[in-house]
């Protein structure tokens, strides 16, 4: 199935150039790897980026630049390589995207999760990255998450189950973007755990006394 | 647009090179012209690229390689220029897609991308790798999860060539003003809200410059989807 909700293309345009950070890159691959429109604009933006360089003036190589590498190449673990073959992971869990993988220590079941309030469950990844947090989240069936708004940007991935907000209907492969000028207060769908990647630039604010008060518990 | 995707060079998959026109020793006696590797001036063809490659990837035919080299070395390095590196660290970074280029010659699948759309995207994760010391996560168009695609056609196949031209002529056609975002992105390396701040743009303005151009370039190259 197709998702219906995609990344935005300046988004593609930053994930196809690579100036896109490392948290929000993941979850553009992943989307990407569930969604075969966005997977080929990025081969566009790919191509468009060679003809890029095609264009550019040759600036002369240092000397003996190729002399060097005809010296290296064929030996000391430079040969041709054979075609790479797919690699068998320790763990396989099929709702969990390719690039996502090597992100996650064990399957889904098996994570580390925290709970941050009832019903609601995280993990987080990517711990070391900077300015960035990269998530995963599991919600109950029918949990409420409470209402709350955004200092930076968030991007959120569905992976098993479903949510809505005011926007939309998300299931698996959908992206979900808010940023501060959006106060929602999601519902996860009925039936399986909605289990999502969500990346965040800034934290997540819970606005008004209400918001304040149970902050402590619901901080996400 | 599907005879053009799919660049990414660890993840393709299928068979070798469907197309043939002039064999490798012709391509090499077109280019007893360029002696010199290394200053740029041997302007090729992606077909002659392309075969270039497949000879490398076939025969670990070293004459191929430098010859490759020296069509794209100096682009490569004026790409990385650009990037703001260092003559210096540009040479280093040259050097090490270019061996990634011997080493992963066998990736490249002609047909389902152009060598030059390959090539970006190893000298990209090159600088995230070497320069911003990050990962660089990418889709696998393998992915179980992922609809099954049709194979190429042959007519998909031909046909690249053409869109490669269609886009070279989108690209050049672009209004300035989305021109110079584009070129900022790939050329500058900055993301869109940096862009903004640099143009002293509304980030809102920038959005929308970038949605025109990219469906632009869509439009230019005959989008099937």
């Amino acid at each position: 199935m197709t998702p219906v909700h995609h990344v935005a293309p300046e988004m593609l345009l930053d994930y196809a150039s690579g100036s896109m950070p490392e948290p929000m890159a993941l979850l553009v691959a992943s989307h990407a790897s569930l969604c075969s429109r966005c997977a080929e604009q990025i081969c566009e933006l790919e191509a468009v980026g060679g003809e890029l360089i095609d264009s550019l003036k040759p600036e002369a190589m240092a000397e003996g630049a190729l002399n060097g590498l005809l010296a290296r190449i064929g030996k000391d673990g430079y040969e041709v390589e054979p075609f790479p073959e797919q690699v068998s992971p320790v763990w396989v869990d099929p709702r969990v995207p390719s690039p996502l993988h090597s992100y996650i220590p064990k399957s889904l079941d098996n994570l580390d999760w925290v709970r941050r309030a009832e019903g609601i469950e995280q993990a987080r990844l990517l711990n070391d990255f900077a300015g960035f947090d990269t998530r995963l989240f599991r919600l109950a069936p029918d949990v409420t998450v409470p209402r709350h708004t955004h200092e930076g940007e968030e991007a959120t991935l569905v992976l098993t189950g479903g949510f809505s907000d005011a926007d939309g209907h998300y299931v698996r492969g959908d992206v979900a973007m808010a940023d501060p000028s959006v106060t929602h207060r999601p519902i996860a769908d009925p039936g399986e755990p909605c289990i999502n990647l969500a990346v965040t630039t800034g934290s997540l604010r819970l606005p008004g006394l209400v918001g304040q008060l149970i902050k402590p518990f619901v901080k996400l | 647009m599907r005879g053009l995707v799919t660049a990414n060079p660890t993840l393709r998959r299928g068979a070798g090179a469907p197309l043939v026109m002039r064999t490798t020793a012709e391509v090499h006696k077109a280019m007893v012209r360029t002696a010199t590797a290394g200053d740029g001036n041997e302007a090729l063809e992606q077909d002659d690229l392309s075969r270039l490659l497949i000879s490398v990837a076939e025969n670990e035919d070293r004459t191929a390689f430098a010859q490759f080299f020296g069509h794209y070395a100096p682009r490569l390095k004026a790409f990385f220029l650009r990037q703001g590196a260092s003559a210096a660290v540009s040479d280093d970074l040259v050097q090490e897609v270019m061996l990634t280029v011997w080493r992963r010659a066998k990736t490249f699948q002609p047909g389902r991308s152009t060598v030059s759309a390959w090539i970006f995207t190893i000298a990209r994760n090159k600088r995230i790798d070497l320069i911003r010391r990050e990962r660089r996560p990418d889709p696998d168009p393998n992915d179980p999860s992922m609809a099954q695609e049709q194979p190429e056609s042959p007519e998909a196949l031909v046909s690249t060539g053409r869109e490669q031209k269609r886009l070279s002529d989108a690209i050049g056609a672009l209004p300035d003003e989305q021109a110079e975002i584009v070129r900022l992105a790939y050329f500058e390396d900055l993301s869109h809200s940096t862009i903004a701040e640099r143009l002293g743009l509304p980030l809102g303005t920038v959005k929308s410059r970038i949605r025109l151009a990219l469906s632009r370039l869509r439009a230019g190259l005959g989008d099937k989807i």
